[in-house]
């Protein structure tokens, strides 16, 4: 079974980066969802079904801190893994995203291994499964 | 805290400019005034992005278009010719965004990012890139080159 992945990032490039990263590091994804910023990303959630959330911090309207917060008090959504990909590196703002709910955490700039291996470990029961990762995949040409 | 804070910047180009854009690149303090860095044909375009905290004021990207469309193939690991200019300003804007996010998470001084705007030729020669504490840096790579910076307007 793929799972469905949704990537928050305003820049839309980033947003492409991720996606492509994340492609050509043989995950089975069955479809990329995004958002421009947190509200997108709710109303995303309440739309279609996602496996795991990756999210910027830094957003115009609703930033990835509130949105991650808003998403760990629903019921539906707050077992759904989020991860934080952003440029906030300090120290401060990693402990306010595990305190709120964040499984990991991925500071910019960042290598395709780095994205790899954080996933890896979220998706560790589907690689069991031999649903996750497509190792003959892993030499992409990102 | 000045030198801090150019050291800081340096190691954050260099390190941005090889992991996202593929481009080893040599980062040079430069002194002059910016507008005289420029000297081909093309129209500058750019980034910048305002900051808070024990200092304030704002940093800034600058770079010759068609280097723009290159760096941004480069980012998304596209053709030139299939870069839109939404792409290119949007890269132009996460690259500073990762540079100043980078530089600020070396120091753990409390700094605050805002939100990077996407600047042109026009925006450029009108903001005044002029502060209490100026640090301008070129970014050369073999055939052509970047400017950033940092402009502290002290409270």
């Amino acid at each position: 079974m793929a799972f469905n992945v949704l990537i928050v990032d305003d820049s839309s490039s980033m947003r492409a980066v991720i996606k492509k990263v994340i492609k050509v590091s043989g995950f089975n994804v069955g479809n990329y969802f995004e958002a421009g910023d947190g509200i997108e990303a709710l109303k995303g959630l309440e739309t279609d079904w996602i496996d795991i959330v990756l999210s910027d911090i830094n957003m115009p309207n609703m930033d990835g801190l509130s949105f991650l917060s808003e998403m760990k008090k629903n019921e539906l959504f707050k077992s759904i893994p989020v991860v934080m990909i952003t440029t906030e590196g300090s120290e401060e703002k990693i402990q306010e995203s595990i305190r709120l709910g964040a499984s990991g955490y991925i500071k910019k700039p960042f290598s395709p291994a780095d994205i790899k291996n954080t996933l890896s470990g979220l998706l560790e029961e589907e690689v069991s499964d031999g649903r996750g990762i497509d190792e003959s995949d892993e030499e992409g040409d990102f | 805290m000045a030198e801090e804070l150019m050291k800081a910047m340096k190691k954050a180009i260099s390190e941005v400019m090889d992991k996202m854009f593929f481009m080893p690149v040599q980062v040079n303090e430069k002194s002059g005034a910016l507008s005289d860095w420029f000297t081909c044909e093309e129209p500058i375009v750019g980034a910048t992005l305002d900051f808070t905290g024990p200092k304030m004021g704002f940093s800034y990207f600058l770079i010759p278009a068609g280097f723009a469309k290159e760096i941004s193939a480069n980012f998304l690991g596209s053709s030139e010719d299939s870069i839109s200019d939404k792409q290119e300003q949007d890269t132009l804007k996460e690259a500073l965004n990762m540079i100043v996010g980078f530089m600020f998470s070396q120091l753990e001084n409390g700094f605050k990012i805002g939100i990077p705007q996407y600047i042109k030729e026009s925006d450029f020669i009108a903001r005044h890139f002029e502060g209490d504490y100026n640090v301008s840096f070129s970014i050369e790579t073999n055939n052509n080159f970047i400017a950033a910076g940092l402009i502290i307007n002290s409270p």
